[in-house]
């Protein structure tokens, strides 16, 4: 018993080690003021959570999700999708109150992006990720 | 019974249970910021049935299907970002009398959904992440 546990261990420990995690933050656009962001991958880098403490120390958790948009096609294999060079999202985050932030971004496959953020008070955002 | 026959009753029930599979995503109402669930089936198909359940109680129930971004763009007025290398579905549901919501989902080929918008005939607008 000990070898399997030992092995779904090891697994779920590689899959931890897989998931990437990106800073970032978002700049309201009226005061400039700084909100620090991290984005979460999931290991196959097409989706995760996203977490962010506000500039009044609100704190916001949320998930993202994307599509491809600029790929590397693998030719050898019918033209599949080999890398998705850029990716558009949208990450939704929810922090306290009632207060939803919403934002829409396009990112590289390494990670750096940038994008629009708007909440349900009318608040507006920029986004970078790093 | 065999073992091995219960092994192949088991994979093949794994089988049609992974393929005929339902995706949940969060409904955020953009102005309030009530949160609520949608739910798809068969999200890998072309076609299947959602269901959702708005934040204000009332029960939707309806299907989606995929179609071309330029006729997704032309049927529903939301407007997620859709890409090349994404694929768009637009969902249409009953919510109780006279109401009626739209949304435009957006994914990858072959795979679950991504992202959406949603609008309901009164104008209520709502995002969606999966």
């Amino acid at each position: 018993m000990a070898r399997p546990r030992i092995l779904y261990l090891a697994a779920a420990l590689a899959l931890s080690a897989c998931a990437v995690q990106h800073q970032g933050y978002l700049l309201r656009t009226d005061t400039g003021q700084k909100s620090n962001v991290v984005f979460r991958d999931n290991p196959m880098g097409q989706n995760g959570k996203v977490e962010a403490t506000m500039a009044n120390g609100e704190q916001c958790q949320g998930k993202f999700n994307t599509v491809p948009e600029q790929v590397t096609m693998n030719w050898d294999t019918n033209g599949e999708i080999e890398r998705e060079d850029t990716q558009l999202g949208v990450a939704i985050l929810q922090c306290a109150d009632h207060h939803v932030v919403r934002c829409d971004f396009s990112r590289a496959y390494e990670g750096p992006g940038s994008g629009n953020c708007v909440d349900n008070q009318g608040q507006k955002y920029s986004l970078n990720l790093e | 019974m065999k073992a091995s026959h219960l092994l192949g009753i088991s994979a093949a029930t794994l089988l049609v249970a992974g393929c005929a599979a339902t995706q949940s995503g969060h409904l955020y109402d953009m102005k309030t910021g009530q949160q609520s669930v949608l739910h798809m089936d068969d999200p890998r198909s072309t076609n299947g049935n959602v269901s959702a359940t708005l934040p204000d109680g009332a029960s939707c129930q309806g299907q989606f299907s995929e179609l071309s971004n330029e006729n997704a763009r032309q049927v529903t007025t939301v407007q997620p970002k859709l890409t090349e290398n994404s694929v768009a579905s637009v969902a249409v549901m009953q919510c109780g009398p006279g109401r009626v919501l739209r949304c435009t989902l957006a994914r990858r080929p072959w795979h679950e959904f991504s992202y959406g918008e949603c609008q309901d005939q009164q104008g209520a607008a709502y995002s969606l992440v999966f």
